[in-house]
């Protein structure tokens, strides 16, 4: 492992970029973006030849790429198309499309100055009717209404020309975050729809071109009338190999040239320190900015609250980290990962179990031969995983077994239900289960895109912990208008969650990326949605 | 001539009413069990696009009219059989691609492995299984029966990743997928054709066997007929008998093959998209695979009839 | 004429070792295995194998060789548990099809077809994917295709107990179908269930640990091979212990099941020898005297079955070899042309001309079968390659003869047919063996061994399994043909009287040596071995007053064969002390007829209707 550096230097980027009061003007150089980064594989060899094509290794494959709905991919979708603002580095914003923008006082308007001489990569020049006919295909629709910018935008207008004004329903800051997602945010050419307004084919203003694309391979070629950084290599050829450990056979054959992040070609724990003895392989470890935790249902056993300090009692997070992770992520203590924005300040949670006996003991759980009983009833919970195999961090089988062995110790009995993949999503969604692993989306979702999937909604999947208390509070911050007011919400709500021993956090992981010994100068993005490849040269 | 082209037709029409009465019934059972299954395409659409498994009813309903799944189940089958008889096989609620595309991008990457895996598997397993009767040293013929019986009993996925570890990552010798060209078909074909040939070399060798203890082959012995000729004339349609039942056999166990090779290899064909779609609930694009299978599988069994047929009369007239 | 029994009770037992194994180390797992297969000991997480933990321990710390072991019995269980269900389902599925025959056996045989074209494993995965996982959906699917071979076991069973005249019998008696069916077949059935299910057995070890490849198999954290094998598989580098003991393991347990299977299908088969494709020998012995076979020994794993017997053809006799079945009548006649299995020893002479077969190897007994010696063995019918046409076959023996120009062999094998008096040759060369009559087959037979036009016939039982008339016509043809083409016959058969009316000469073959010999006349008319005689007493006599009761021979006993004694004295009525300890050897009775017994009864006192 050459490279291994953790960037601890807390990117509250976010928080302190957005002014305190209502008014934010944000004009950022796009230079900015290389530089500032946490890690890199080492020094930038200038003098590298450019040109050349990057094999990479995907996990997934490629449905329709149409970026305004959601069977594209994940990595394809971001260098073929962009967005009005671009998530910097911890989450600072940058110019994309719109060089700047401006959110009114009452926060009911933002108004954005496009970008002048972009065109899409069929010739069709990006203008102010490009960007409104873009907005207009999304914005509202029943299929994007997870995501608060399509509830909250109430008209898209064109005030002149290369000029874009949002109207909306009600003041909402995470709004521009939002509009960071390629999708659907992204901008496609007018022109790549047919008559009846059907995607027909991958056309954006990005600095790579979609040359070819089926279900399982994909190559793009540069954008030689790219308005920004241009990437120094030709091509990229993406294909996809389903199975973890043969894209790291696959790098360390020198068949592909990288792998890596959570979603694109996800590398275990395991695999990275394989990867790492493997001197032909470059290792890279992105900030850990994704929490693993359990979460509990609390409309079953698991409502006890006695059970669910128990359990954080009983768990060593230490050892289980070290353990399930091969040390290479963080044992967890807060939801959200330190470098996420308003994280908030680490809290104590001791390895205990004696502690854990005595509160069950106090609350009438009584030891009866290896488990517990109370007026009659087994304490059993239930732990749901997905019985397909481990995907990169999160090998479900393995934590959930070491999960098991643990809260036996103290007489919690755990009962392993491995249900396929659509089972699985469908018991979360219904609420069949007492325990399940649970994850945040890190970097640039959250903490908002987290907390309205996980703590707020009317829905009938019990989320993390969904209660009127924490709704106001997390409510309170989404809209809130400052970043004081902001903060203190969250820290608020943080607060009852560990009150109420909400949830159990194991651990704050890293994104991984590998890199052949070809690849110079790349950088793990800041994000799972940006891949960006314009430092990257090739050497071979 | 024209009393055999009325036996041809009869006979097609005979096979195409078959192929249509398994297609049909295959359909409407898969249809059913995968409807009636927990687990909702519509869901997992939903909740793909929401990034998170909690989404509202009214997402789910927004998903399921896209992708066409109102009404009763037996309305649904009728819908689908109605569009599958024009061709139509809708699309995939995973991908959002025609069914129809994305079949005709992989059914040729399965074609071409479990294709490769028996042109190598059926000369080869023939060979070792002659041999293993033929051989005149005793040790030789114990050596390849045993290692006849040890393709048959090694888990696939198993020695798959022991390739991979010594030829791809310790020796560089071969790429893992098909991406390297031809040598990425070499692993994969290997395992394939492995449990193929060991099944095949067993059951040529105790069919052969069998052959040579008919009393009739003792009978062309005493005739002095030379051995050549009791093998082929002889042993052989014994032999070619046996060899054709196992075809539906051979064929499953490609199909379970594939299974675990397009996986570990990366080669992207039917049987991984098989998978995927039962873990998404993709209706459409399990019906299309289980229709493809179900055809693969009648159509070699009744190959594999009509061959018997002509080998040898009895099973034609019986 | 099979390889030795004990060296085949050998094998199967080697084979059944792993299984064994596995069964023992499966039930015995909460008593042998040293660590709580489940528990985590998460600081000695991926311990190399050491004295604590034999084969080391996994990510958890858990010790692997007690996950092995509760491997074996997860395992184990489902087996079990599939096996049982298999079991009962395709035993009442097969007995009722078999038992009630008619439309539900035709529904039992539809299944049975429908369900063994199914790919098992796929079937599997679908009724798992839609019913859920867990242990109980695992059986389900694994019997759901597991059923048929049982039931083709059973409705054999019944199948063959519904046509049996001991069932008729048993139904006379009064028995209930129902009582008879569960006190006489299913007993019978038990011991090939139990082996096909020996075989089962590596099955659903190796679809458990593909099923886990799908993340289908059993559920965390109970251990599994092919989990185990999975979970292994990162550290294929690092870690193998890991990853090759349950990967052994698997191959161990489902190869025994395969070997074992395949001996148990193997089990009766003799081992045929064909000789290496190669030139054929060229023979150009005189071809006047007679066909000569002398001190003729055959053993089968150092047990001698033919034991120095001698016996002459002349050009244009017919000798008769007689003997019950077992006496070693077809193995003195086969063996000097090399036609019995290939385990078998043999020794002595066997001179044809001026050439002896047992003296020249393979190549001149390949040279010589066909050509100069044309045999035509029992079962006609069998002896016939069903899937091919009586002409083709027929064609195929005149080319190999080489006695008539290339082209011309249809028209010599339509002489043939002629010959042996087949009705409308012509017609009858595209017929296939199966539309023929038994006496057709035979007339075919013989036609092909007449193909190279032979010095020497051997016809063996050429009469055993055909009706009265046909019996008659098929020896007249014989006798006509030995006096048309000359040629010597010998005639082997069970039944004296018939011999005694074709053949000139008589040999009576007993326990693998020949007891008696000489004219046909004289050796029927003067028996003088009690064996001869007591082969005549069980022919019935039309002269016979009627209600006499025939005489039998009594049983043979299986006996172990003493070297020094007549083997015919335990079964002989007059043997005495000398009988038992010394083998007597051919004495003449008259001039050219020979008797081996120390009694010589028709000296002593006339044997026969003595009123015992």
């Amino acid at each position: 492992m050459r490279v291994a550096c953790y960037s601890d230097e807390g990117s509250s980027l976010l928080r302190a970029c957005r002014p305190a009061r209502a008014l934010a003007t944000l004009a950022v150089l796009a230079a900015l973006v290389a530089g500032c980064t946490a890690s890199g594989s080492g020094d930038v060899d200038r003098t590298a030849a450019t040109g050349g094509t990057l094999r990479v290794a995907n996990a997934n494959e490629y449905g329709d790429q149409d970026p305004h709905d959601y069977n594209g991919d994940w990595f394809i979708a971001p260098m073929v198309f962009e967005t009005l603002v671009k998530y910097g580095q911890g989450g600072r914003l940058e110019p994309g499309l719109a060089t700047s923008w401006q959110v009114a006082a009452d926060g009911l308007t933002i108004d954005f100055e496009l970008r002048t001489g972009v065109k899409f990569h069929d010739d069709t020049p990006f203008d102010e009717q490009a960007a409104k006919w873009n907005l207009d295909r999304w914005v509202g629709k029943e299929s994007h209404s997870w995501l608060a910018a399509s509830k909250i935008i109430k008209a898209v207008e064109v005030p002149g020309p290369m000029k874009l004004r949002l109207r909306l329903e009600r003041a909402y800051d995470p709004l521009l975050q939002e509009l960071t997602f390629t999708r659907p945010p992204g901008f496609m050419s007018p022109k790549a729809v047919d008559a009846s307004g059907k995607f027909t084919k991958a056309i954006g203003t990005g600095p790579w071109r979609l040359e070819q694309i089926t279900t399982t391979a994909a190559s793009l070629v540069r954008n030689d009338g790219y308005w920004g950084a241009k990437p120094k290599i030709d091509r990229v050829e993406f294909s996809v190999r389903k199975d973890s450990q043969t894209r790291v056979s696959a790098l360390r054959a020198g068949e592909v040239d990288m792998l890596g992040g959570s979603y694109l070609a996800p590398i275990s724990p395991t695999e990275a320190v394989t990867l790492g003895k493997d001197e032909r392989v470059t290792v890279l470890h992105g900030d850990p900015d994704i929490t693993v935790m359990l979460g509990f249902n609390l409309n079953g056993i698991a409502g006890d609250k006695a059970i669910r300090e128990a359990v954080r009692y009983a768990l060593d997070r230490e050892t289980l980290t070290k353990v399930l992770y091969a040390g290479q992520a963080k044992a967890a203590t807060t939801l959200f990962a330190p470098g996420i924005p308003d994280a908030g300040a680490p809290q104590s949670l001791p390895f205990d179990p004696d502690q854990a006996r005595r509160i069950l003991d106090a609350a009438g759980w009584r030891q009866e031969g290896k488990g517990r009983v109370k007026d009659g009833k087994q304490l059993v919970l239930s732990l749901r995983i997905p019985s397909t195999a481990a995907v990169g961090w999160q090998d479900s089988r393995l934590s959930a077994q070491a999960v098991a062995s643990a809260l036996g110790e103290v007489g919690i009995t755990v009962n392993i239900v491995a249900v396929d993949e659509a089972t699985f999503y469908d018991d979360l969604h219904a609420g069949k289960y007492d325990l399940a692993f649970m994850e945040t989306y890190g970097a640039p979702y959250d903490p908002s895109g987290f907390v309205v999937g996980f703590l707020t909604g009317d829905r009938k999947d019990p989320g993390l912990w969904k209660t009127d208390e924490v709704e106001r509070l997390i409510d309170g911050a989404l809209y809130a208008r400052d970043a004081a007011t902001r903060a203190k919400n969250y820290q608020d709500a943080w607060a009852v969650l560990n009150r109420e021993a909400a949830f159990v956090p194991i651990a704050y992981r890293p994104r991984v990326w590998a890199v052949g010994p070809a690849v110079k100068g790349f950088q793990v993005p800041h994000t799972e949605y940006d891949f960006d490849l314009s430092t990257v040269t090739l050497q071979r | 001539m024209n009393g055999l082209l009325v036996r041809w037709t009869r006979r097609s029409a005979r096979l195409a009413a078959e192929l249509a009465l398994v297609l049909g019934i295959t359909s409407l059972l898969a249809f059913g069990l995968i409807a009636l299954a927990p687990g909702d395409a519509a869901t997992r659409l939903a909740q793909q696009r929401a990034g998170h498994p909690g989404v509202t009813e009214d997402q789910v309903a927004s998903a399921r009219r896209e992708l066409g799944m109102e009404g009763s189940i037996p309305e649904r089958y009728v819908r689908w059989l109605g569009h599958a008889v024009q061709g139509d096989l809708g699309k995939s609620a995973r991908t959002g691609r025609p069914v129809l595309t994305e079949l005709a991008e992989r059914v040729p990457v399965t074609l071409s492995l479990a294709g490769l895996a028996a042109v190598v598997a059926l000369p080869l397993g023939m060979l070792v299984g002659a041999l293993a009767v033929m051989l005149p040293w005793r040790p030789a013929r114990r050596g390849l029966r045993l290692t006849g019986l040890l393709a048959v009993s090694l888990p696939t996925f198993w020695v798959s990743y022991l390739l991979v570890v010594v030829l791809t990552e310790q020796l560089g010798l071969l790429p893992t997928s098909a991406d390297g060209g031809l040598a990425g078909y070499v692993m994969p074909v290997v395992v394939l054709a492995l449990p193929a040939v060991g099944l095949l070399s067993r059951v040529v060798a105790v069919s052969l066997r069998e052959a040579l203890a008919q009393p009739y082959v003792r009978a062309a012995q005493a005739r002095g007929t030379p051995t050549v000729s009791i093998v082929v004339r002889d042993a052989l349609p014994n032999v070619a008998g046996a060899v054709l039942n196992t075809i539906g056999l051979i064929v499953g166990g490609m199909l379970t093959g594939a299974l675990v090779v397009e996986t570990v290899f990366a080669h992207n064909g039917i049987g991984d998209y098989f998978v995927q779609a039962v873990n998404f609930r993709d209706l459409m694009a399990i019906q299309a695979c289980v229709l493809c299978f179900a055809l693969a599988f009648t159509a070699t069994n009744r190959l594999a009839d009509r061959l018997h047929g002509r080998i040898d009369p009895r099973v034609s007239s019986g | 004429m099979t390889a030795s029994g004990a060296g085949r009770r050998r094998r199967t037992v080697i084979c059944a070792l792993p299984l064994l194994g596995f069964v023992m180390a499966g039930a015995l797992a909460p008593v042998i295995a040293p660590y709580d297969p489940i528990a985590n000991d998460l600081m000695a997480s991926l311990a190399r194998p050491s004295m604590e933990h034999l084969l080391g321990t996994d990510q958890l710390g858990r010790d692997q060789l007690s996950r092995l072991l509760y491997g074996a019995q997860a395992s184990l269980i489902l087996a079990a548990a599939v096996l049982a269900v298999s079991v009962t389902v395709g035993v009442v599925i097969g007995a009722a099809g078999g038992f009630l025959g008619g439309w539900p056996d035709r529904v039992a045989l539809w299944l049975m077809d429908v369900t063994l074209t199914l790919p098992s494993l796929i079937v599997a995965l679908a009724i798992l994917g839609v019913r859920g996982h867990g242990s109980a959906n695992l059986v389900l699917a694994l019997s759901l295709t597991g059923w048929p071979p049982f039931a083709r076991l059973a409705r054999g069973r019944f199948v063959s107990l519904r046509r049996s005249a001991y069932f008729d019998a048993l139904q006379v008696l009064g028995a209930s179908r129902f009582r008879i069916l569960f006190q006489h077949a299913l007993p019978a059935l038990a011991a090939p269930v139990l082996v096909y299910a020996s075989i089962e057995i590596g099955f659903i070890v190796l679809s458990l640990a593909f099923l886990s490849f799908l993340g289908l198999g059993i559920p965390p954290p109970e251990p599994e091979w092919g989990q185990m094998l999975i979970d292994a598989r990162p550290y294929l580098d690092s870690a193998l212990w890991l990853a090759l003991p349950p990967g052994l393991a698997i191959a161990a347990v489902v190869l025994a099941s395969n070997l074992l299977a395949e001996q148990f299908a193997t089990d009766n088969l003799p081992l045929v020898r064909l000789g290496m494709p190669r030139r054929r020998a060229r023979m150009n012995g005189s071809t006047a005297g007679p066909y000569r076979v002398e001190e003729l020994a055959v053993a089968f794993a150092g047990r001698k079955v033919v034991d120095g017997i001698d016996y002459r053809v002349a050009p244009g006799r017919a000798l008769a070899i007689v003997g019950e079945s077992g006496s070693g009548k077809t193995l003195s006649t086969l063996a000097p042309l090399g036609l019995i299995d290939a385990t078998a020893r043999v020794s002595g002479r066997a001179v044809l001309g001026q050439v002896d077969l047992l003296g020249g190897g393979p190549a001149i007994q390949e040279a010589v079968r066909g050509r100069r010696v044309g045999v035509v063995l029992q079962d006609a019918r069998g002896a016939l390659n069903p899937v091919r046409t009586v002409g083709a076959l027929l064609d195929d023996a005149v080319r190999h003869a080489g006695v008539v120009p290339r082209g011309r062999e249809r028209a010599r094998s339509l002489e043939l047919l002629k010959m042996v008096g087949l009705p409308e040759p012509e017609s009858q060369v595209s017929a296939y063996p199966h539309t023929l009559s038994g006496g057709m087959c035979q007339r075919v037979m013989i036609a092909l061994a007449l193909a190279g036009e032979p010095e020497i016939l051997i016809a063996d039982e050429p009469t055993s399994a055909l009706d009265v008339t046909t019996q008659a016509q098929i020896h007249a043809l014989l006798a006509d043909l030995r006096e048309s083409i000359g040629m010597g016959l010998i005639l082997i058969s069970h039944d004296i009287a018939a011999a005694a009316r074709i053949a000139d000469d008589i040999a009576v073959c007993y326990a693998g040596r020949i007891v008696e010999v000489g004219p046909a006349a004289d050796v029927v008319s003067r028996p003088d071995h009690p064996y001869t005689r007591g082969l005549l007493d069980a022919v019935p006599s039309p002269k016979a007053v009627p209600g006499t009761r025939f005489r039998t021979l009594p049983p043979a006993e299986p006996a172990r064969r003493k070297v020094s004694a007549c083997a015919f004295a335990p079964r002989c009525a007059h043997a005495t002390k000398r009988c038992h300890v010394e083998e007597p050897p051919l004495q003449p009775v008259t001039p050219g007829h020979t008797s081996a017994c120390w009694v010589r009864p028709t000296v002593a006192r006339p044997i026969g209707y003595d009123g015992a």
